[in-house]
C-alpha cells in the first residue's frame, strides 16, 4: 500500500518538476480572463496542493493505520492498470501539447477555452494516474479511513501558504543582517570597503553587489529546515527525542553565515577581475554548494552522533567505505554531479573546467574498480544498434522541440589557442562516451531501477523487467537532461531495454556510449554546441 | 510537547517551501535553474548515507 502510493506520489512529484522547469507562469502576465488566473494564482495553487498532500499523509495515515491491512490485501490483488497508466501518459502528452500555444502565445492573449481544456486535460492526467495505481474502489475506502482528515490538511494548507505571505516582512531584515555580516566579513580580507546600508549595497575595488532580499539566507534556511525536518521524520526510530531536534536549530546556524561567506566570496571573486564568474556561475551555483555541504553534514551527524541516535536502533557505521554496497554505483555519478558544480561555480558563460568531471568520475571508478569486477560488462551488436536508434530520436526530437544554442561554448572555445581547444574538445568527447555513460548507468540502471524493486538491490535480476521501475529511473534519467526531459526519457527506457535483453549492464552502457559517441560527432562536425 | 515541537517543525519547513521563490526581483541565494542537479546530489548523498549495510 505504502510502495503502491510513493511510486505514484514520485511519478506525480517527477512529473510537476518536469513540467515547473518548462513553463513559466510568468509569461502569462498579460494574459486575460482564464489564463490570467492561471498566470496569477497557479503557482500558489500547486504550493497549496503539495503542502496539503504532505498534511493529508501526516493527519490521515494515524487515522487509517489500522485500516491499512484491509487495503493492502485487495491492493496486492490488483494489478497496475496498463490501460489508465497508458491514459495517463497520453493525456500528459496532450498537456504538454496544449501549453505550447498557452504559454507561448504569440499574441499572448490565450482563450478562456483552451485555458479551460489544459486545466480539463490535467486534472484528467491526474484522475488516471490514481486511478492506474489503485481500483476506485479503494480510493472510496481509502477516503473513508482517513475521514474528514483532508479538510484539517486543506486548512493547514492554506495556512501555510497563507504564512509564507504573511512572513515576507522577515525578508527586509534578515537581509540588513547579511548585509552587516558580509560588512565585518569582507573587512578582515580588503580595506577600502564601499557599503550603503540604505541600499545594502557592498563592495570594494570598482565591483558591488546589492544584498536583495532573495539573498537574505532565508531561502537557505527554509530549505535547510524542511531537509532537516523531513530527515528527522523519515528516520525517527533510530533518534533520541527531543535530543535530535538540536540539529534543527545547529543547521540553521550554520547556514546563515555560509551565505554571508558565499556573497563575501563573490565580492571577492568580482573584485580580482573575474566580474563574469562571479555573477555568473558562482551565484548560480555557490548556494547550492552550501545547501548540499550543510544537509550532507546533518545527515551524517545524525547517524554518527551516538547522544542523538537511539543505541541499536541506528543504521551502522562501516569501518571502511567500501563496505557500503550502494556508493559504487551512486559515487561515479555523484562525483560527476559534484565537479559539475564546481567547474560552473568557477565559470562564466564557458565552461573551461569541465575536464574536471571527466578526471574525478575517472579516479572514483578506478578506486571501485574491483568491485565492478564481477558485473557482466560484455555488448552486442544489438546494443550498438539500441545506442545509433536514440541518437537518430535525439537528434529528430531536437528537431522538432529545438534546443539552445550554446553560446557561450562558441565563444569560450573560439578564444582558446589551438591545442588548449583540441584538449578541452579530447576530454570533452572523452568524457561523453566513456566515464558519463558507465557512471549514469550503474547509477539509473544498475542502482535506481533495481532499488525501486527491492531494497536489497544486489538480490534483483538484470534480467527483470518491471514496469513502473523502468519508466520512473527513466523519468528521473530525463528530468536530469533539462530542456530535453523528454528525450532522455525515452533514451532511458531504450537503455533499460538494451540492459534487459541479456540481463548484461555492459549491453545499457555501450549503447548510451554508442549515443554519445555519435552525439559528439554530430556536435564536432556540424557545430552545433547547443547539444552539448 | 513533542508532537507540538514536531508539527511546529513541520509547519516552518511547509511555510518555508511555500515561501521559496514566492518573492520577486534580484537573484535569488538558491538558484532554480541549477535546482535538478543539485536535488539528484541531495538524494543521491542521502542513498548512499542510508546504504550502508546493518551489522
Amino acid at each position: 500500500m505504502i510502495r503502491r502510493a510513493s511510486l505514484l506520489g514520485l511519478l506525480l512529484i517527477l512529473e510537476l518538476l518536469a513540467l515547473s522547469l518548462w513553463l513559466d507562469n510568468a509569461s502569462l502576465g498579460h494574459a486575460a480572463g482564464l489564463a490570467w488566473l492561471v498566470g496569477r494564482w497557479g503557482a500558489w495553487t500547486g504550493r497549496f496542493v503539495v503542502v496539503s498532500a504532505v498534511f493529508l499523509v501526516i493527519f490521515g495515515y494515524p487515522k487509517a493505520r489500522n485500516s491499512l491491512p484491509s487495503l493492502s490485501i485487495p491492493l496486492r490483488e490488483a494489478p497496475i492498470s496498463w490501460g489508465f497508466l497508458a491514459g495517463h501518459f497520453c493525456s500528459v502528452a496532450a498537456f504538454a501539447g496544449l501549453s505550447v500555444p498557452l504559454y507561448r502565445s504569440p499574441s499572448g492573449t490565450p482563450g478562456n477555452l483552451a485555458t479551460g481544456a489544459w486545466l480539463a486535460v490535467g486534472a484528467l492526467a491526474v484522475a488516471l494516474a490514481g486511478l492506474a495505481f489503485a481500483p476506485p474502489k479503494l480510493w472510496m475506502e481509502a477516503a473513508r479511513a482517513t475521514g474528514n482528515a483532508w479538510v484539517y490538511a486543506s486548512a493547514a494548507g492554506l495556512s501555510a501558504c497563507l504564512l509564507g505571505v504573511a512572513s515576507q516582512w522577515m525578508w527586509a531584515p534578515a537581509a540588513h543582517l547579511t548585509f552587516l555580516m558580509v560588512k565585518t566579513i569582507l573587512r578582515a580580507f580588503v580595506s577600502g570597503v564601499i557599503a550603503d546600508p540604505a541600499t545594502r549595497t557592498i563592495g570594494c575595488r570598482g565591483f558591488d553587489v546589492e544584498i536583495a532580499a532573495t539573498c537574505s539566507g532565508l531561502e537557505g534556511i527554509g530549505l535547510i529546515l524542511a531537509f532537516g525536518v523531513a530527515w528527522l521524520w523519515l528516520f525517527r526510530r533510530e533518534f533520541r527525542f527531543p535530543h535530535a531536534l538540536l540539529l534543527i536549530p545547529a543547521s540553521v546556524a550554520a547556514i546563515f553565515p555560509i551565505n554571508a561567506l558565499r556573497i563575501t566570496a563573490l565580492i571577492l571573486i568580482g573584485a580580482a577581475g573575474a566580474p563574469g564568474v562571479a555573477m555568473g556561475g558562482f551565484h548560480s551555483q555557490a548556494g547550492w554548494i552550501a545547501f548540499n555541504a550543510v544537509a550532507a553534514a546533518f545527515a551524517l551527524t545524525a547517524q554518527r552522533l551516538p547522544w542523538v541516535t537511539v543505541p541499536g536502533r541506528a543504521a551502522a557505521v562501516p569501518a571502511r567505505a567500501t563496505e557500503n554496497p550502494t556508493a559504487p554505483y551512486l559515487a561515479p555519478f555523484l562525483t560527476i554531479l559534484i565537479a559539475a558544480m564546481i567547474s560552473r561555480a568557477a565559470s562564466s558563460g564557458f565552461e573551461w573546467l569541465y575536464p574536471l568531471r571527466f578526471f574525478a568520475a575517472a579516479g572514483v571508478l578506478w578506486f571501485y574498480r574491483w568491485k565492478y569486477a564481477p558485473l557482466d560488462w560484455r555488448f552486442g551488436w544489438n546494443a550498438a544498434a539500441i545506442g545509433a536508434l536514440v541518437f537518430a530520436m535525439w537528434i529528430g526530437l531536437d528537431r522538432v522541440w529545438g534546443g539552445g544554442a550554446n553560446a557561450g561554448l562558441a565563444s569560450g572555445l573560439s578564444g582558446l589557442s589551438a591545442p588548449a581547444r583540441a584538449g578541452w574538445l579530447a576530454l570533452r568527447t572523452l568524457a561523453a562516451v566513456v566515464t558519463v555513460p558507465i557512471a549514469e548507468e550503474l547509477a539509473f540502471r544498475g542502482f535506481l531501477m533495481r532499488r525501486l524493486v527491492s531494497a536489497d538491490f544486489e538480490s534483483v535480476d538484470w534480467r527483470r523487467f518491471t514496469f513502473v521501475p523502468v519508466l520512473i529511473s527513466s523519468v528521473a534519467f530525463g528530468v536530469l537532461h533539462g530542456d530535453r526531459w523528454l528525450a532522455g526519457t525515452l533514451a532511458g527506457v531504450f537503455y533499460a531495454a538494451a540492459l534487459h535483453r541479456r540481463g548484461r549492464i555492459g549491453d545499457a552502457v555501450a549503447a548510451h556510449a554508442v549515443t554519445n559517441a555519435l552525439l559528439a560527432a554530430w556536435v564536432l562536425a556540424s557545430g552545433n554546441w547547443g547539444l552539448w | 510537547m513533542r508532537r507540538i515541537i514536531g508539527m511546529a517543525l513541520i509547519m516552518a519547513a511547509t511555510v518555508a517551501i511555500a515561501l521559496a521563490s514566492s518573492s520577486s526581483g534580484g537573484a535569488p541565494e538558491i538558484d532554480p535553474g541549477s535546482a535538478t542537479s543539485a536535488l539528484a546530489l541531495l538524494a543521491g548523498a542521502a542513498l548512499m548515507i542510508r546504504g550502508r549495510r546493518r551489522s
